[in-house]
């Protein structure tokens, strides 16, 4: 680690001066379970820190007309802790309750996942399938991204050195059937696969609409909008089914190289595998969790 | 625990909670770490980032400059004022170490520079402001590119890289007709010994009296002491090691290192003491992982089952540096032949230079390496044959308990057989395949282990102790080797306490200082038990021959009419005929006038070694280098998801031979952490290097290690001792008995489970299920995974 400045200011206005007034050379910082681990190798250095994580009203959450507001410093565990979300909602209060271990999710927030933007974090797969937009705010003015544009590669994020992620509004998906599917070598490892799935089943039992979205194998969350297609208007049956994941592997183009946590075969055996067990999760419709 | 040792009445035996434990559990332990002294400097360490460069240039100007910097170290500083280092363990008339890199470094995370300051901070920012210029070298990073004709050379002296090379030839497998003849290129590659505490010390040069003291995480202290004086060219007197607490080693620390040299070296310069504790990631880069190797195997088997021939072309891939990894070729590969009497051996073995990390001891010390192919090609042939797995073991493990192995190795006394069979039966071998769930299987392997071994260079396998009964009767035992989670404090104490007739809870150990104890080799190669322990008993035995002759002439009774029990010397119905050892003490110090003719004045104390007896290695390779073999037979049932490659184990069933038991809580604890460091050899331990040689997983993070969540119930473990006949004190050593089995019962539960046969360690979920799928693509039952060229060919 580097020695740095440690500001905590005492409003949100408070962090954004202060972010403005630092620029790149301040880091703001919730949690502090990605960024201290890159700071205590000098990997990250900043000259000052930030630290909203205590920031009343970035944490916790509403329901505004069935969308749901989560403030961005939300910790993993108040979610966890927490009664059930709505609807599909429940995927990301699954996703934050299983990930790394314990001490991590009492310190690690929401807000603090999606800046890190790691590939292999559940919760920026989690909020692109919920179509999570994003609330950027700075001194002097706000912005909001949906994950897909906030995301912009493995560690790579479209925040400006002056903003803060200040909130999350996850639109309505009462009524969708969601689950989560991650593969890890050991218990509270970072996903070496993950998928998560959302469909909206018709009356009829087809597909009317639905967000299949790949983690940790490629480069940031993606969606598999080919699959998307071919699930509308499909039944759940075990032999569409199968070859759904088939064509969920064909359509993901695996990260290869040293940053890679696996060979690019296995990667697609393990999107087949998971995106299957997610789509035989969904299809049986009394408990559609992961 | 067997009834021989429930039916024990003295203390040896006794499953005792350690008298270590209190202060580890309490935090109240002193670890390297957590000394800390006046005007103590710290030290960081400059390391290079590439696996093979020429150095063209060091400039440590600005570094100099920077704030509470107080002393630089670079080649200039070190070269031609110390010595190199290594060879001398090697046994081989070539150093392979330097304080820092001369001239060129050899692999990545290699010392090239240090800098001692006020804090761990400025040190760190003033090692990061030293400039060198790096002229690359080609890397020479895969064991079998090494050898290649045309590969870079790393050491002059090491003609294709190979600097060592091992045969075995004892009769002749070429020439042996056998019905059955198994064969396969083996892999394992190089998992590390991962201590919880990472290396370090606290050097402390003393300028008035020109003493050096180094406080040292490490596993031997007398030996290092003379490598030290070598390397700084000082009087080995001028030099006192102590290791404190040491938070586990498993083999990583039985050698010395750049880091301990420079943290003495910035201590002698600047006057001051210097800390110098290397992080999780130079612990990975510097101190190395166990060696690589990779085997073209081959066994031949009989129509009756028996092993007729058994050939292997190996190559030892020891990285840039290595201590032992001749040795470590040499003794599991021959040792890793037991406990079958193997007629004909063909074994051709070379230790190759690699640019990574060193190789060197890792828990097992070369015999997981070897179990992994032997106990493999084993159950090969048995699928060949036609013969079951536990059967074909069975018959070729003489019905005797004491044999030699054609290739010279004296079994003073084993129950392997016994363990099989137990393993086997615990769980439910016969019934196995009856009504499996899908994708279980089912596997068992054998390691018979050495206990301690002679090093090739020397002569001795010694341990030496000092015992005394001090003036208020306490009696401490000081010994020159180093525990490092052993439990020597316990287990000495157990035996002084049951062969002295001392009070378990009046005696004290002193380890490792070698000021303050006798000289002995260290702790490793699962000798303390046997070796350190018969010492003690040795020394006890000798010291209550004193205590009897003195306190019988002060009761006036002939010594075979005394007791001795809890420190005090009585003749038993005699209820005022009692002595404590603190009179007996006293007599021998200042009443000399009532000391019996012959018992020598001063204090009551008794120095005692003992020395393995053991061969140097034979013409032909062979030989009886260890006194005693402990063993193991493991069977596992394990449980695979097709689709992930996940498995996992389901039960697992241990069955050890570890000789007389001193204290069957360690024991088994040492069981179960052989075994976590065997699976996490064969579940996904390993180093990773890149192309340019560069570590890509130095950090626990991306080098897994199993967790507690990984680590199946330990339950089932059971032991049939039989003592050896040719160590003292009976036992057999239990440190690294549980490890090498492992890897090889794991992998023949997975080729039952999936009728893949899996040849590379570790076998990674990702092996599994790509292996499956291919196999699935073939369409065929049994697979060879990885699949090399030519198979692929010929499904083409």
């Amino acid at each position: 680690m580097r020695s740095f400045e440690f500001l905590a200011p005492s409003t949100v206005s408070e962090a954004c001066d202060a972010l403005a007034e630092h620029g790149s050379e301040a880091q703001p910082m919730s949690g502090g379970q990605t960024l201290l681990l890159q700071m205590k190798p000098r990997l990250s250095a900043p000259k000052v820190v930030v630290h909203i994580g205590r920031l009343d009203d970035l944490r916790g959450w509403t329901y505004d007309d069935g969308a749901l507001q989560l403030g961005a410093a939300t910790p993993y565990a108040a979610l966890e802790d927490g009664t059930p979300l709505v609807g599909a909602h429940e995927l990301l209060r699954f996703v934050a309750g299983n990930l790394a271990d314990r001490a991590v999710r009492n310190l690690g927030t929401i807000g603090g996942a999606v800046n890190a933007a790691l590939c292999n974090y559940d919760v920026p797969v989690a909020l692109l399938a919920l179509d999570a937009q994003l609330l950027l705010r700075s001194s002097s003015a706000e912005r909001p991204l949906a994950v897909d544009e906030f995301v912009l590669g493995n560690g790579v994020t479209a925040r400006r050195p002056d903003e803060l992620l200040e909130k999350l509004t996850l639109p309505s998906r009462t009524g969708w059937r969601w689950a989560f599917h991650k593969f890890r070598r050991r218990l509270a490892d970072a996903a070496t696969a993950s998928v998560a799935v959302l469909v909206d089943v018709g009356e009829d039992g087809t597909v009317s609409d639905s967000r299949i979205v790949v983690g940790a194998v490629t480069e940031q969350p993606t969606r598999l909008h080919a699959v998307e297609n071919a699930l509308s208007g499909a039944t759940l049956s075990a032999g569409r089914i199968d070859e759904i994941a088939a064509s969920a592997a064909d359509e993901t183009a695996p990260l290869v190289g040293p940053l890679a946590a696996c060979s690019a075969d296995y990667a697609h055996q393990l999107v087949r595998t998971l995106t299957a067990r997610a789509l035989h999760s969904v299809a049986q419709d009394s408990r559609w969790r992961g | 625990m067997t009834t021989s040792e429930q039916e024990r009445t003295g203390i040896i035996g006794r499953p005792l909670p350690r008298k270590e434990n209190y202060a580890l559990l309490t935090g109240s332990g002193v670890f390297v770490n957590d000394i800390v002294l006046d005007g103590m400097l710290h030290a960081r360490i400059l390391r290079s980032p590439k696996a093979h460069a020429r150095i063209v240039s060091t400039d440590a100007s600005r570094a100099r400059e920077l704030p509470g910097v107080v002393d630089v170290l670079t080649g200039a500083e070190v070269i031609g004022h110390t010595n190199g280092f290594g060879g001398l363990q090697k046994g081989l008339p070539f150093n392979d170490r330097s304080v820092l890199a001369e001239g060129k470094v050899v692999f990545d995370g290699q010392e090239v520079a240090a800098v001692a300051a006020e804090t761990w901070h400025q040190a760190q920012d003033a090692v990061e402001a030293i400039d060198v210029v790096y002229e690359d070298l080609p890397p020479v990073v895969d064991v079998e590119h090494a050898v290649a004709p045309g590969a870079a050379k790393i050491w002059e002296y090491a003609e294709g890289n190979v600097w060592d090379t091992y045969k075995c030839h004892v009769g002749d497998p070429s020439a042996v007709e056998a019905p059955v003849a198994v064969a396969g290129k083996f892999v394992a590659k190089r998992s590390a010994a991962v201590a919880m505490e990472p290396h370090g010390c606290v050097a402390d040069y003393d300028r008035r009296s020109g003493k050096l003291t180094l406080f040292t995480s490490t596993q031997f202290t007398h030996l290092f002491r003379v490598l030290i004086a070598d390397v700084l060219r000082m009087p080995q007197q001028s030099i006192r090691i102590i290791a404190p607490n040491v938070g586990g080693s498993f083999g990583s620390k039985g050698d010395a290192f750049p880091h301990e040299m420079i943290a003495c070296l910035l201590s002698m310069r600047t006057g001051r003491p210097v800390k110098l504790t290397l992080d999780r990631a130079e612990v990975f880069r510097a101190t190395g992982a166990m060696c690589g190797q990779v085997t073209d195997g081959e066994m031949k088997v009989d129509a009756d089952g028996k092993i007729v021939g058994y050939h292997a072309d190996v190559l030892h891939d020891t990285g840039a540096v290595s201590p032992w990894g001749g040795q470590i070729m040499r003794i599991g590969l021959h040792i890793g032949m037991l406990p079958y009497p193997i007629p004909n051996i063909q074994i051709d073995a070379r230790s190759v230079s690699t640019n990574t990390p060193g190789g060197g001891p890792v828990r097992g010390f070369g015999i997981p390496q070897v179990l992994f192919v032997k106990e493999q090609l084993i159950d090969m042939a048995a699928e060949q044959a036609g013969i079951d797995p536990v059967e074909i073991r069975l018959r070729n493990i003489p019905e005797v308990e004491t044999y030699e192995t054609p290739s010279g190795i004296k079994i003073d006394s084993t129950t392997i057989r016994d363990c099989l069979q137990k393993a086997a039966s615990e769980i439910g071998w016969s019934t196995r395949h009856a009504d499996r769930d899908e994708n279980v299987g089912y596997g068992v392997g054998l390691a018979v282990k050495y206990t301690s071994a002679r090093h090739p260079s020397i002569d001795t396998d010694l341990s030496t102790v000092r015992l005394t009964i001090g003036m208020d009767g306490r009696v401490t035992l000081r010994s020159g080797d180093v525990p490092h989670g052993q439990g020597h404090t316990t287990m000495l104490s157990q035996i002084v306490a049951e062969r002295l007739g001392a009070n378990y809870d009046e005696i004290d150990v002193v380890s490792a200082d070698t000021d303050a104890t006798p000289f002995s080799l260290g702790t490793f190669g699962s000798r303390s038990a046997a070796v350190l322990g018969s010492a003690t008993a040795e020394a006890a035995d000798q010291l209550r021959e004193r205590v009897l002759a003195i306190a019988g002439n002060l009761l006036g009774a002939p010594p075979e009419a005394l007791a001795v029990e809890n420190g005090l010397v009585s003749i038993p119905g005699v209820p005022e005929a009692v002595v404590p050892f603190a009179a007996l003490s006293g007599t021998a110090m200042f009443m000399t006038n009532s000391l019996p003719a012959g018992v020598p004045t001063g204090p009551l104390e008794v120095q005692a070694t003992y020395d393995t007896p053991t061969e140097r290695e034979r013409e032909d390779g062979g030989g009886n280098w260890a006194a005693t073999y402990s063993g193991a037979a493991h069977a596992a049932r394990v449980q695979v998801d097709p689709d992930t490659g996940e498995y996992r184990i389901l039960d697992y069933v241990m069955v050890h031979d570890s000789g007389t038991v001193i204290n069957p809580l360690i024991v088994e604890g040492q069981h179960h952490g052989g075994f976590a460091m065997g699976y996490g050899m064969v579940l996904g331990e390993s180093i990773k290097t890149s192309g340019d040689g560069q570590l890509t997983n130095a950090s626990l993070a991306t080098y897994t290690i199993p967790t507690a969540h990984d680590v199946p119930n330990l339950h089932r473990s059971f032991e049939i001792n039989a003592p050896s006949t040719v160590i003292p004190i009976g036992a057999k050593g239990a440190g690294e008995t549980a490890t090498g089995p492992v890897p090889a019962v794991i992998a023949n539960a997975l080729t039952d489970a999936t009728g893949v046969r899996f040849l590379q360690m570790p076998i990674t979920a990702e092996d599994v299920a790509l292996a499956l799928a291919e196999k699935k693509r073939r369409g065929v039952d049994r697979l060879t995974w990885p699949v090399t060229d030519e198979t692929e060919e010929g499904q083409r």
